[in-house]
């Protein structure tokens, strides 16, 4: 099979995986109980009002037309009308949320794997010492921690008792810096603010340092296990043979054949760092398409948890598809 | 990790000291609530609606800061003067002159007429919401119409004598609106990126210069006093600028308190929370009455809870303290009334019962055969999506205590609002528990619960015997001349509402909020209105209520 064939195969399988995935979670809502439209009223409405709320959410519309509708409402880019409030479109909720959904994964996933490979290699180069032992509890403590307890942990110290860093939030209360990407860090550079720059980095210590120690246990054990089996090869025997230092052998050489299933774990981990992202989202009161989907959780508003999940599913989607091409171009083998 | 964490704790502490100082002429406050549908009164029905709605308009009178709400405790506001024609039927108000919008355009008897024809028409009219303030109150049954006698002097005509017609002016769905900002054919909802276009208030002492909002939740507010607020030569508002930072959870409210990340908390901390800021020298704790009631509700269709003594029997088991106690860590008051304590005309009614009176209990409803060997058996239902506070530990508290009277057995049943609301509606529920927020602040508000049709209890204005009895005297007491006519019509309704015991009272909340040491002005009245305007920042004060 060639690299083309197999980019082809595989951007193939992803259109019934996405279908499939819309059609699991249109009826899984539809199967909920409860009527999303009696929520609206706390004194109960007449009949002609709720047909009134049913026509303009189109809930009076078969289910089969109600599929389609959604299906096509998709491809154009729409995920329907939020059933509570305002009725504002979907794809405006989330746009207007995923901007600090996507910084937080960003740099929760930079300080996952620098953390998580530099620690896994320490570790395999030190194995069997206190060191290795040291490192090897600490990313299984770090893989089953809950990511909000850690999240109130670190809130606690640095917050509350030590009063260094923000508790919670994405910047100072009242001077978000001019919006561009939504991406704050990026936001306040364009903006040639250091002070804002400062201060959204600030903001990001607690919350990334929360999710990426969570998810960088993965990334330790991973890289040790790979590590060491990687050492053990005839070519590292002969790059010291030949007189090259420790480090050079084992970040240029012995790290870089190690990594590609790293790689991997970096697709798999998407969809963790997206789930432990609504916790800490939520912990840190970070307003992003977590807690959005927490919050339209709790408002029973279907419309808008399917366009949120449905949006994870198809990032996640994608992410899995990049990274899986990226495979294949890195490592020829994968396509036979 | 130690290097990382040094690393932050040192950049923390650099950046800490290039903090500027806080403005002392900005509060900042945070809060759970987010405005439910939108900042239009003719549609707004949600306590933090309300809230703003408060800071950025006025009405012609208002209630006096810390008073019962009573008939004596209304004040001017937009209306200098007012006076009652001798039929009761008709309200003239002589409003305050010199009064603007923008320092141009003027306020006067045309702005309060486009006001209420454009609130009371725009909702209930066929148009697409259905819903709102003027519809639920029933304004249309009040209101007959709005007159413009002179340029400065406005007539209401009622349909009916409605004593309680100043109340219903103060509350926040009788707010002026703007009518360059509010078409009379269309509600003002949120518009992203302009806080003005996104409601259609005016003359209050703020206003709007930026809502924060995605997903119908808001994140960010900021109000800014208003050059042109009519009652500006008082020094309202007290602070230029309050910011409202809304939370996710009180879990993240008192985080933000407790680390200084913002001045003030006002709903909602848990009691939990607010007990332990109590020993905390950085903040102050602020107490007052609450206007939210709870009761228990009997569905008479399913015997025998059609029985009154049945009824009576189960209301002498209840131990209200017992709930006040355990659950809301005393945030909360026993309530022997419908209408609150704190409010006028309110009177104890329920007392007659007792609490934890297990013999009245147990003589009662052995009258019916209910006894230790056959106990009255009692399906409880409780709302469980948090619509209510801690409902399913309230519930558990309840049937411990109707259980410990040895005669009766608590089966406890819960469903989410959705449900629960569909279940009222189909009165398939024999006993329940509801809740009650105001629209206006006064008795009349609440004395109609107990026979309210909506609540579909079985028990209304027309059956049996006692629902008309007490539809008359609520009647009676809406329609008196003088207050001691009302005093009178009420305090014989809650004596009735006690012998009939179609809904037990079962608690009524406390208001607290949290400040920061250096915050003056929280008032906390049974009109649980939150006054913005009041809040200053001054010298840090003892810490305590």
């Amino acid at each position: 099979m060639t690299l083309r064939s197999y980019v082809v195969g595989r951007v193939l399988l992803t259109i019934p995986m996405i279908v499939l995935l819309f059609t699991f979670v249109f009826l899984i809502l539809r199967l909920l109980p409860g009527d999303p439209v009696l929520l609206h009223f706390e004194k109960p409405p007449d009949p002609a009002t709720i047909e009134l709320y049913r026509h303009q959410l189109g809930l009076d519309k078969p289910l089969y037309q109600q599929y389609i509708d959604y299906l096509i409402g998709i491809f154009h880019g729409d995920f329907g009308k939020s059933m509570t409030g305002d009725f504002e479109p979907v794809s405006y909720q989330i746009q207007a949320r995923f901007p600090a959904t996507l910084e937080l994964t960003i740099y929760s996933m930079i300080f996952a794997v620098v953390v998580g490979v530099f620690l896994g290699v320490r570790s395999a180069k030190t194995y069997g010492s206190l060191q290795d032992n040291t490192i090897r509890i600490f990313g299984t403590i770090t893989y089953a921690i809950p990511v909000f307890f850690l999240g109130m942990i670190l809130q606690f110290i640095f917050a509350i008792w030590l009063g260094v860093l923000p508790p919670l939030g994405r910047f100072d209360i009242g001077q978000a810096p001019p919006h561009v990407t939504g991406l704050y860090t990026i936001d306040s550079i364009l903006a040639g603010d250091l002070y804002s720059f400062v201060t959204a980095v600030r903001y990001l210590i607690l919350p990334t340092i929360t999710l990426g120690t969570v998810l960088c246990g993965i990334f330790i054990r991973l890289t040790r296990t790979n590590m060491l089996e990687t050492l053990k090869l005839d070519f590292v025997d002969a790059a010291k043979a030949r007189g090259l230092s420790d480090n050079a052998i084992t970040y240029r050489y012995a790290l870089k054949n190690a990594f590609l299933p790293i790689l991997t774990m970096i697709g798999l981990q998407f969809a963790a760092l997206l789930a432990g992202a609504v916790l800490t989202e939520i912990t840190f009161s970070w307003e992003g398409l977590g807690s959005f989907l927490f919050e339209k959780i709790s408002q029973r508003d279907y419309t808008a948890i399917q366009g949120t999940v449905v949006f994870f599913g198809i990032l996640v989607t994608m992410v899995t598809l990049v990274l899986d091409l990226l495979y294949a171009y890195l490592d020829p083998r994968i396509r036979f | 990790m130690v290097i990382v964490i040094i690393a932050i704790a040192g950049v923390g502490i650099w950046y800490a000291t290039q903090m500027p100082a806080q403005a002392k002429d900005t509060l900042i406050m945070g809060t759970t609530d987010s405005v439910e549908v939108n900042l239009d009164n003719a549609r707004s029905y949600d306590y933090f609606g309300w809230e703003i709605i408060t800071a950025l308009s006025s009405g012609l009178v208002e209630i006096k800061p810390g008073s019962s709400a009573g008939p004596n405790d209304i004040q001017p506001a937009l209306a200098e003067s007012w006076e009652q024609s001798s039929d009761g039927l008709t309200w003239t108000f002589t409003l305050r002159q010199g009064v603007t919008f923008d320092g141009a355009r003027p306020f006067n008897a045309s702005v309060v007429k486009y006001t209420f024809d454009r609130n009371c028409n725009l909702t209930g009219n066929g148009l697409w919401e259905p819903d709102g303030p003027q519809l639920n109150i029933g304004y249309d049954s009040i209101i007959s119409s709005v007159e413009v006698v002179s340029t400065y002097v406005v007539a209401f005509h009622l349909k009916m004598k409605f004593a309680p017609f100043l109340q219903l002016m103060s509350c926040a769905a009788s707010y002026m609106v703007d009518p360059k900002y509010a078409p009379m054919d269309q509600l003002v909802n949120y518009k992203s990126g302009d806080a003005r276009a996104s409601h259609p208030l005016g003359l209050g002492p703020y206003i709007l210069t930026n809502w924060t909002r995605t997903g119908s939740h808001d994140s960010e507010m900021r109000l800014e006093a208003n050059p042109y607020y009519w009652n500006k030569d008082a020094g309202l508002p007290k602070t230029k600028t309050i910011i409202i930072k809304m939370f996710s959870d009180s879990t993240a409210l008192g985080t933000a308190i407790s680390s200084g990340q913002i001045d003030i908390a006002y709903r909602q901390l848990t009691a939990a929370q607010v007990n332990s800021f109590k020993n905390n020298a950085k903040l102050r704790v602020w107490e007052g009455i609450g206007a939210q009631i709870q009761y228990m509700c009997f569905q008479q269709r399913i015997a025998p809870f059609n029985n009154t003594e049945v009824r009576r029997a189960i209301a002498a088991a209840l131990n209200r303290t017992h709930v006040t106690e355990t659950v809301f860590l005393n945030m909360a008051s026993p309530l022997y009334s419908i209408i609150p304590a704190g409010m006028a005309y309110h009177k104890d009614s329920f007392k007659i019962y007792g609490d934890a009176n297990y013999s009245y209990t147990q003589t009662t409803l052995a009258k019916y055969g209910y006894t230790s060997s056959h106990k009255l058996v009692v399906d409880l239902w409780y709302e469980s999506s948090g619509h209510y506070p801690e409902s399913a530990k309230q519930a558990a508290v309840y049937k411990s205590d109707l259980e410990a009277s040895g005669v009766i057995e608590v089966n406890l049943h819960s469903a989410e609002w959705g449900t629960y609301a569909a279940n009222r509606r189909a009165g398939t529920m024999a006993v329940y528990i509801y809740g009650w927020y105001p629209d206006y602040i006064d008795a009349d508000n609440y004395a109609f619960l107990p026979f309210a049709s909506w609540i579909n209890m079985g028990y209304n204005s027309t059956y049996p015997a006692g629902g008309v009895q007490q539809y008359n005297l609520w009647m009676q007491g809406r329609s008196a001349a003088t207050d001691a006519a009302r005093q009178d019509a009420y305090y014989q309704l809650q004596d009735l509402q006690a012998q009939e015991c179609s809904v037990i009272p079962l608690w009524q909340s406390q208001t607290t909020a949290v400040t920061s040491t250096s915050v003056h002005g929280v008032v906390l009245d049974i009109t649980v209105n939150w006054r913005h305007w009041l809040l200053y920042w001054g010298a840090p004060a003892t810490t305590g209520p």
